[in-house]
């Protein structure tokens, strides 16, 4: 099958979806779920078309939601059975995310966890995939074993992103910072609230100083002193709006020339430590 | 239609086969996860750097790349193929070391008006060299694209670098990584200077200053400035 014959099927099947002939629908979506996931032509927005049609079949008709429920406890079988990797706890992840059951993320990793060293691997990768589920739930000891590459991999992000906003045109900035502020200073939030739980203060800084030094996100340190203060933590709370109050953490102004200063050289040392931006 | 398991499964084999001297096993494993969507990162490094060791022992691997890559040059001319048959046509090309094909190419549909979204992604793909040869007007159109993408790759470099452990292997080798993004960022620095894009060049520039752990990018976006006959411009 090409990708035109691919996409079409799917609109075909979306045309069903939206006539009310639900079960053609849902086998349509289930035949390309089922036997058509080569990665040369279906892609992620393939499957989460696929998965979010069957959602919205299983409103009107049972057996799309019993599918659904059949899928997931396939996938979830090949991984506890060794026969399944990355690609199926993607999908469960994926299906529980589309189909709002967070809580089945978690009692799948606590499964695995069950499990052992045998399973390690497995559970390993699992947890990279709900850290934000975990978070969310306060179960911030289980996040140890990944929390520092979380952050690296939240900061990438938001370094990537900062940077497509100083590259944009001026009219285009405002749409680029909303989509930083909707997407990413949430996840750099709760990443903050778990350095601070584990007491891994060194690196809950570098973060802090990282995101207070992106200038997209300048409604962010408000945010990192609530979410200080909800840990608990009232000294960096403090040592936050301290700098906030005399604006110490922000980039002195200045304009590059050719060859100019680094931006954003504030002197952060009364809050941050360890490596800068 | 294979799996993406059976894709990958076939591939590992082809390994295994051609460790054993099974050529024509491996050559066929190889071509399979070439055909059949095998991960873009691999399919178009290792998988074509085993093919090409596999054509020492077996003339038809060679054969087979070009045949390929002589199919990809078809379907951009007649305007069917897309970003995928770039991609692949410049690796193939790349690895049978014929790369002047590709400029030849890139040439040859430069002035054919339907073919011009080819002609840009082309460009992309080949600016290095035209920059290293100081063709800088040709790629006006494409290098502020480039430029944020560089920014972008070495930014989030840096970031992954600045969590490794100082004096492990991965913490030097990702250094290697940046000064090589360092190094293009000046050469995409240098085509930004000559074609008096400064804008993009100050803010190309502040992100190689703020993403230099070596200490080299000064001196290397100024040489570049320098080479653009924009020396004077640089302070």
């Amino acid at each position: 099958m090409t990708q035109q014959e691919l996409d079409q099927r799917f609109s075909s099947a979306e045309e069903l979806k939206e006539k009310g002939k639900y079960l053609e629908a849902l086998t349509e979506y289930l035949d390309l779920l089922d036997n058509y996931r080569n990665p040369r032509i279906f892609g992620p927005a393939h499957l989460i078309s696929a998965l979010s049609g069957i959602i919205e079949i299983a409103k009107h008709i049972q057996e799309a939601r019993e599918a659904l429920l059949v899928r997931r406890s396939q996938w979830e079988e090949m991984v506890l059975s060794g026969s399944g990797g990355y690609q199926e706890m993607s999908d469960i992840h994926l299906m529980n995310d589309l189909m709002e059951h967070p809580e089945q993320n978690l009692v799948f990793l606590t499964r695995l966890a069950n499990l052992g060293p045998s399973h390690q691997d497995a559970y390993n990768r699992f947890l990279k995939m709900v850290w934000k589920e975990l978070a969310s739930a306060g179960r911030f000891t289980e996040l140890e074993p990944c929390i520092e590459k979380q952050t690296s991999f939240i900061l990438c992000q938001i370094a990537q992103h900062h940077v497509m906003w100083d590259f944009a045109e001026d009219a285009e900035k405002g749409e680029e910072s909303q989509g930083m502020l909707e997407y990413l200073l949430p996840d750099a939030i709760l990443i903050y609230e778990a350095l601070l739980a584990l007491g891994k203060d060194d690196i809950a800084s570098k973060l802090a100083k990282w995101v207070f030094e992106c200038e997209p996100l300048a409604e962010a340190p408000p945010q990192f002193i609530t979410a200080a203060n909800k840990m608990g933590r009232t000294d960096t709370a403090d040592a936050l709006t301290r700098a906030l109050d005399s604006r110490s953490f922000f980039p002195k102004s200045g304009n590059a020339g050719a060859v100019s200063p680094v931006p954003n050289s504030g002197d952060h040392s009364q809050v941050f430590e360890g490596d800068t931006p | 239609m294979p799996t993406e398991r059976e894709v990958k499964r076939r591939y590992d084999q082809a390994r295994i086969d051609a460790k054993k001297g099974k050529y024509a096993e491996a050559l066929e494993g190889c071509l399979f996860f070439l055909d059949n969507g095998g991960s873009a990162g691999v399919r178009l490094s290792y998988t074509l750097s085993d093919i090409m060791a596999l054509s020492e022992h077996l003339p038809d691997a060679r054969i087979a790349l070009e045949t390929r890559r002589d199919r990809c040059e078809a379907s951009i001319l007649d305007g069917s193929g897309g970003w995928q048959e770039i991609h692949d046509f410049t690796s193939f090309n790349k690895y049978l070391d014929e790369r002047d094909r590709s400029l030849a190419l890139l040439e040859q549909i430069s002035h054919i008006p339907k073919l011009q979204e080819l002609h840009a992604t082309l460009l992309n793909h080949l600016w290095e060299r035209l920059a290293t040869e100081g063709q800088y007007e040709k790629l006006a159109s494409i290098i502020e694209d480039e430029a944020r993408n560089i920014a972008g790759y070495l930014a989030r470099h840096y970031v992954v670098w600045s969590f490794l452990t100082e004096g492990s292997d991965e913490h030097s080798r990702d250094l290697g990584m940046i000064r090589r993004q360092v190094a293009q960022a000046s050469l995409a620095y240098e085509v930004l200077m000559a074609v008096h894009k400064d804008r993009v060049a100050e803010t190309l520039l502040r992100w190689v200053l703020r993403c230099d752990p070596t200490g080299e990018a000064e001196a290397l976006m100024s040489a570049a400035a320098a080479k653009a006959g924009r020396g004077s411009d640089s302070k």
